[in-house]
C-alpha cells in the first residue's frame, strides 16, 4: 500500500497520508479501489490542491528522490557520449559515404528522453512546485517518440523529429524558468536543433560530444546541489 | 441557475454528496464513504474521496477538526453550508424545468 501512496506528491502524503491509511485499514482496498487510488495519484500530480511548502530541513536535504533528475541527466549524458563514440570510432567504409553506425543512433535516441526528463524534473524542482500537465505531457512525448523512433521507417523519422522538437522545448522551458536572457534561450534552441539534427555519421559526430558532456556536468551539479527553497509559482 | 459545484468536474457529484452528509455533522473519511454508499448508492473510491476532500478544503467549503491522531473528522464550513444550499436550489430549479418540459411534451 505504501507503494501506491508513494505515487502521490510529498505534500499530499504529508497532509492526507495518515487519513488514507486509516481509511484503508477500516476497509481493505478492492482492485477497483487500487485503480481509483492510482487515478487519484495522477490527479494529485496534475491538479495539485496543496502547495509544496515544506521547508528544507537538514535531515531531508537532498534525499534520493531529489537526486534522481541529476542521476538521469548523468545517465543520459553518458549514454549520449557512448553513442557519439560509437559513431566517431567506427571504421570508415571503403567507399565514400557514411559509417555504419549500427546501434549508435538507438543509443543516442535512448539518451535524449533521459536528458529531457531530467531537465523537466530539474525545472519543476527549481520552481519548487508539483509536476504540471505540460511537464507530464512533455515527458510522455519524449519517451513515446523514442519508442516510435525504434519502429523503423517511417516511425524513425517521425519519432526523431518529435524528439528534437521536444528536446528544444524542454531546453527553452528550463532556461526560461532559470531566468536566462532571451538571446541565450534562442541560441540554445538553434544549437540544440542543429546539433541533434545534423548529419553526424562521419567525423563530425565528435561535434556532438559537448551535448553529452553538458548533460553529465548538469547532472553532477543537480545531484550534488541541495534542493532550493520553494518559491511561489506564478502559474 | 448554474450549479456552484459544476467547476469541480468529475468531483462535483461526490462533492455534493459529501457536503450533504457533512451538513448533518462532522464525519471521519471512513464514515463519509460508508454513508455515501448507504444513502446515495455510490461507492466512492479512496482516491476520489480524498481528491474531493482536498478540493472542498482548498475552497474553504469543509475543514478538518484539529486532532492529534488520525483519522480526523471533517466538518462543513459556513461557506460550505451556503454552497450546499445554493446547490440544492440549483437542483430544485433544474428539476422544475425538466418537469415543466415533460408536462408540456405530454400535453402536445
Amino acid at each position: 500500500m505504501s507503494a501506491i501512496l508513494r505515487l502521490y506528491p510529498r505534500a499530499w502524503r504529508e497532509r492526507y497520508g495518515d487519513e488514507l491509511l486509516a481509511l484503508l485499514e477500516d476497509r481493505p482496498p478492492s482492485p477497483l479501489d487500487l485503480i481509483d487510488l492510482t487515478r487519484g495519484a495522477f490527479d494529485a500530480r496534475l491538479h495539485p490542491q496543496l502547495p509544496e511548502t515544506q521547508p528544507v530541513t537538514p535531515e531531508r536535504k537532498n534525499p534520493m528522490s531529489d537526486r534522481l533528475p541529476g542521476l538521469a541527466a548523468i545517465g543520459g549524458g553518458l549514454l549520449f557520449l557512448v553513442g557519439v563514440a560509437m559513431i566517431g570510432l567506427a571504421p570508415l567504409p571503403s567507399f565514400d559515404g557514411y559509417r555504419e553506425t549500427g546501434l549508435a543512433m538507438p543509443v543516442i535516441f535512448l539518451s535524449l528522453p533521459l536528458i529531457d526528463v531530467a531537465l523537466i524534473a530539474a525545472a519543476v524542482r527549481r520552481r519548487g512546485g508539483a509536476w504540471g500537465r505540460g511537464d507530464t505531457w512533455l515527458a510522455i512525448i519524449a519517451v513515446g517518440s523514442t519508442a516510435v523512433s525504434m519502429t523503423g521507417w517511417p516511425g524513425l523519422m517521425i519519432g526523431f523529429l518529435t524528439l528534437i522538437a521536444v528536446t528544444a522545448t524542454v531546453v527553452v522551458r528550463y532556461l526560461r524558468n532559470a531566468g536566462a536572457p532571451p538571446w541565450v534561450v534562442a541560441g540554445a534552441v538553434v544549437a540544440t536543433v542543429l546539433a541533434i539534427a545534423a548529419n553526424t555519421e562521419d567525423d563530425r559526430a565528435w561535434l556532438l560530444a559537448p551535448i553529452g558532456l553538458l548533460a553529465v556536468v548538469f547532472g553532477l551539479i543537480s545531484a550534488l546541489r541541495p534542493r532550493p527553497s520553494a518559491s511561489v509559482d506564478p502559474a | 441557475m448554474s450549479s456552484p459545484l459544476e467547476s469541480l468536474g468529475r468531483f462535483a457529484r461526490p462533492a455534493q454528496q459529501i457536503l450533504t452528509i457533512l451538513g448533518q455533522g462532522p464525519r471521519i473519511p471512513a464514515a463519509l464513504r460508508g454513508e455515501v454508499r448507504a444513502r446515495c448508492g455510490d461507492d466512492i473510491g479512496p482516491g476520489t474521496l480524498f481528491g474531493t476532500l482536498a478540493r472542498l478544503e482548498r475552497r474553504g467549503l469543509v475543514e478538518v477538526i484539529p486532532s492529534p491522531a488520525a483519522p480526523r473528522a471533517y466538518r462543513i464550513t459556513g461557506l460550505g453550508a451556503d454552497t450546499l444550499e445554493a446547490e440544492l436550489a440549483s437542483m430544485t430549479s433544474r428539476g422544475r424545468r425538466v418537469q415543466g418540459f415533460l408536462t408540456r411534451s405530454a400535453v402536445t
